[in-house]
């Protein structure tokens, strides 16, 4: 198991390095000329040039490259031209709450989209799993940001169950900063309040976010169910009389689970790509909203930088769903 | 007609029998019905919408957010424009977008994926490392990035959303061709002296057809939800171009008074999407009879 | 062994059909089969005889729309299989009717190890017999679990598995295909059935492990005096293991009796074809013998013999109705219209 481990670690370098090259080289070969952007509509050439010079934007590409894979190395991603911050400052300020939601979504989609895949599985073609083709076919086809909206409206103008947006209220104190998680960083405090108030605020654009993955895992989850129930080991263990409890409880889901793994980490990564359209519904500050401002104003490092993060964290989760596939199934980690 | 050539011939058969299988499902047809009337709104536009000036940026103070009613069947926006005529407008807008970006995407794919496969050695290596690369990027930022650098417009905006959608193509043309290389039709299509172009060509292509049409149809419904997406975002198309993601931007202003501004939109993008993607699941079930049911 | 004793399993007119895309098959047109303990029957068969549903359709396992027994009862013990309810047909799975299937590669999980598979059936059929695992049914989880565990133990060694205490929590691809197929035998036998099914058990082995299993099979069967039925489409495995042999052909038995018997005086043209099919050691090279013609569709099946239209001895009788079994000799019985012109 160590060895798998150390193997599939070993193997994120290059991987990593070809998503720097790739990033860079994607965000100087388009059209635009950031400085120009950042100087303002009435700045001469000669402002423009200082700023240039100022970004290292007329050094030569691989130069350019070169500066910054060693500044990632030092934890320095570069400088965003339009809030004229490091953008990792703005990198620690945003991406929590981002992950917050993310994570808080993929919970909501993991926990009832897998045991309802089971069931669908079971009562399969019968009026259940009809109904919850149907209804999951709806959930992706929905697009976030009107889900959202419909939400806000709903619940929050309405019937005012839920606070309308934002992740906190401003006349409140937060807990004291500790991961960023407004809702972890309540419970280390142990201010239950402060919890109860962060989970209302995450509740409408978390559940709005989760409707498609849930969906989708629901749909993975069933057809491996399905899958697993047409196999022989399965009329073996029927053979041999035991019990449906035992076999849809502890031995089928562990067979089905693994399909339905690689599609969960696949939808974490496209997930945190896509979170902008629900932050800018509930207004959530997260990197979603920096990496579009960020693309209106063609200010390079910030896109590169969300982009990085995003892909950094892809590969990572990707390598947690390789290690759970490991830990389930002993021909993996047995070799 | 050598053996080489009957092994294509023998799908028409089953496909003329699957065709009957898809009409007796309701779903799919449901789907296939709405389809054609958007796609005939989309490729009529303008011409039906009742208040054609509005669509132009024409603007009526006088009456600004009318609610649903027999004038105005969606209401009117905060500009008085018609808003059953601006989603009228837009579903040509997002429909033919969604489908650029589909068709795009599954020609550059198939191309580079056709490649990879039949090349083999290190041109596979490259071009599936890149198609990896570019799969761990995130999509949507990708795109809006590139779609923001190359300036509003439709056409950058369909090329944007095209470049992350591209390498799901490569990838799965790239394992139907190695998996039908060694096929025994090619093999004896090359014994009877076939040049490589006229294999690639004749015996190969025809033959993957079926998973990549496949693909298509499943993915219109996601296109053209990103371009809304897009839309929404602010990113591609510039008003007074109707798109519905646009208009459900504008509109969130005014919520929750004037309502109607924004559920018309959000209502037409659901449709379509709901529409494209039952219509994508029923021709998957023709076309692949051992999926997923 | 005793003629006088009760059978152990009584099948009686079985007909089974089965509702496909293509209309209603009938799979199964009137079995009749009766095992006592101590025999080991063969029931032998070309692809598609319904060899493997007869099988499946005691432990009734065959899902029930799409399949239809419109008549026949599969005795057991006196009770009445088809209609007995799905809590007692649980019952009587693992506990007194045990399974073994074709491929040791398919039949376990591949990730559980062995000897949990092993427990759970042990607990299972511990829940009916207390005084299979030595435990008393109310005893805590914990205590019934080992003792499960140390009846697996038990019965892996005596299937053969060397080792047994080290490898019990392997999983099952660390396992050979024979060594696979000897701790299936461990589970089906885990709750001391009385009928044990085996359907292909050594097709998928090395023709080396087979006389292994084959081996095993009559050992563990004569040490529990089992009433066995084994499924098989290989005549030599009959000769070998079995007591008594049952020939199938398109849902019929078309002769049944001891093996010795059937395979000496083989009665009924389709068992000759099959037997003369077989290569025998003084076989001349490029002499082998195959049989001409297809099994007949069973979505419309024609109303008489079903072997009539590869039949060199065929006549327009045997074309009217199933020719019912006609006693050949005292253990031996076949279903021909033709007997008399085709022994010799």
């Amino acid at each position: 198991m160590a060895a798998f481990l150390a193997r599939r670690v070993l193997l994120l370098i290059p991987v990593l390095i070809g998503l720097t090259m790739i990033v860079f080289a994607i965000t100087r070969l388009l059209p635009g000329d950031p400085a120009r952007l950042a100087a303002g509509p009435n700045a001469t050439p000669a402002q423009i040039e200082e700023i240039s010079r100022e970004f290292g934007l007329n050094r030569p590409l691989p130069a350019q490259y070169w500066h910054y894979a060693t500044g990632l190395l030092r934890g320095d991603f570069g400088m965003s031209i339009y809030s004229r911050r490091p953008v990792l400052t703005d990198l620690e300020a945003y991406l929590p709450a981002t992950l917050e939601l993310v994570v808080a979504a993929m919970l909501l989609a993991v926990g009832l989209g897998l045991p309802l895949g089971l069931l669908a599985a079971i009562y399969r073609d019968r009026w259940p799993d009809m109904l919850t083709g149907i209804v999951s076919l709806g959930a992706i086809s929905m697009p976030r940001f009107f889900l959202g909206l419909l939400f806000q409206l709903g619940f929050a103008m309405e019937l005012g169950w839920l606070p309308l947006s934002g992740r906190f209220p401003l006349d409140e104190d937060p807990p004291p900063h500790l991961t960023g998680f407004l809702t972890l960083d309540a419970l280390a405090a142990g201010d239950f309040h402060a919890l109860g108030v962060a989970l209302q605020y995450l509740a409408l654009p978390a559940i709005a976010m989760s409707l498609s993955p849930l969906a989708t895992i629901l749909r993975m989850m069933r057809a491996a169910t399905i899958e697993v129930l047409r196999q022989d080991y399965v009329l073996t263990e029927r053979a041999l009389g035991l019990s449906r409890r035992v076999i849809l409880l502890k031995y089928v889901p562990r067979n089905a689970i693994s399909a339905a793994l690689t599609v969960i980490g696949l939808y974490f990564g496209w997930l945190l790509g896509g979170t902008v359209l629900v932050e800018t519904v509930f207004d959530w500050p997260g990197i979603g909203l920096y990496a579009t401002s960020a693309v209106l104003t063609q200010d390079f490092m910030p896109i590169i930088g969300v982009t990085l993060c995003i892909g950094v964290l892809f590969v990572l989760v990707n390598l947690l769903v390789d290690v759970a596939q490991a830990a389930l199934n002993p021909r993996i980690r047995l070799r | 007609m050598s053996a080489a050539d009957a092994a294509p011939r023998q799908r028409e058969g089953g496909l003329l029998r699957g065709a009957r299988r898809f009409s007796r499902g309701i779903l799919p047809m449901a789907g296939l019905v709405v389809v054609t009337i958007l796609l005939v709104m989309a490729l009529a536009g303008p011409a039906l919408a009742p208040f054609p000036a509005d669509l132009t940026g024409a603007v009526h103070t006088a009456t600004r957010f009318q609610p649903p009613g027999a004038a105005h069947w969606f209401g009117t926006n905060e500009l008085g424009q018609d808003v059953f005529s601006l989603v009228l407008a837009g579903t040509r807008i997002s429909l033919l977008s969604g489908l650029a970006v589909v068709a795009l995407g599954a020609a550059f794919g198939v191309v580079v994926g056709a490649i990879a496969g039949f090349l083999g050695g290190w041109v596979d290596e490259v071009l599936m490392r890149l198609v990896d690369l570019v799969l761990t990027l995130p999509s949507l930022i990708l795109a809006m990035a590139v779609a923001a650098a190359l300036g509003p417009g439709i056409v950058n905006m369909v090329a944007a959303i095209a470049l992350s959608w591209w390498p799901g193509y490569a990838r799965l043309v790239r394992g139907e061709v190695i998996a039908r290389k060694s096929e025994a039709y090619v093999v004896a299509a090359t014994a009877a002296g076939a040049g490589v172009t006229r294999l690639l060509w004749r015996h190969i292509l025809p033959n993957i057809l079926s998973p990549v049409v496949v693909k298509m149809s499943l993915d219109v419904g996601f296109a053209v939800l990103t371009v809304a997406s897009l839309g929404f975002i602010g990113i591609g198309v510039r008003p007074p171009t109707p798109e519905w993601g646009m208009l459900l931007a504008v509109a969130r202003g005014n919520m929750p008074d004037d309502w109607w501004t924004a559920i018309y939109p959000g209502m037409a993008i659901f449709a379509a999407v709901f529409a494209f993607n039952l219509l994508g699941e029923g021709i998957r079930d023709l076309m692949d009879p051992k999926g997923r049911r | 062994m005793n003629g006088e004793a009760a059978p152990l399993l009584r099948i009686s007119d079985l007909h089974l059909t089965m509702r496909g895309d293509e209309g209603e098959a009938h799979v199964l047109n009137g079995i009749d089969l009766t095992i006592r303990r101590g025999e080991i029957w063969g029931v032998v068969g070309e692809s598609g005889c319904g060899k493997s549903l007869t099988g499946l359709s005691i432990s009734r396992l065959v899902a029930s729309p799409p399949a239809r027994y419109p008549r026949g009862e599969i005795l057991f013990e006196g009770v009445d299989l088809l209609r007995a309810s799905e809590t007692a047909m649980r019952g009587l799975r693992g506990r007194r009717i045990g399974m073994i299937f074709q491929d040791p590669a398919t039949n376990l999980n591949p990730l559980f190890s062995i000897g949990t598979q092993l427990a759970d059936v042990a607990l299972h059929a511990g829940r009916h017999d207390p005084g299979l695992l030595g435990v008393a049914g109310h005893a805590p989880w914990w205590r019934r679990r080992r003792a499960a565990r140390a009846r697996a133990l038990a019965m892996l060694e005596k299937v053969g598995i060397r080792d047994a205490a080290a490898r019990i929590d392997d999983y099952p691809h660390q396992f050979s295909g024979g060594m696979r197929q000897r701790v299936l035998i461990a589970m089906a036998l885990m709750g001391a059935p009385d009928l044990l099914i085996a359907d292909e058990p050594t097709t998928a082995l090395d023709v080396s492990v087979q006389a292994q299993i084959l081996r095993l099979i009559h050992d563990l069967v004569r040490e529990q005096n089992l009433g066995v039925m084994f499924i098989t489409h290989n005549l030599g495995v009959v000769a070998e293991l079995c007591s008594h042999v049952a020939v199938m052909y398109a849902g019929n038995i078309v002769e049944a009796g001891t093996a010795r018997a059937v395979l000496k005086q083989p009665s009924h043209p389709y068992t000759r074809a099959l037997l003369a099919a077989v290569p025998a050691a003084a076989t001349r090279r490029g002499s082998l013998t195959g049989l001409a013609g297809s099994v007949p569709g069973l979505v419309n099946p024609p109303p008489g013999c079903r072997f009539a239209s590869r039949c060199a001895a065929a006549a327009l009788d045997c074309a009217r109705a199933v020719p019912p079994m006609v006693q050949v000799r005292a253990d031996h019985a076949a279903a021909c219209l033709r007997l008399a012109e085709t022994v010799g």
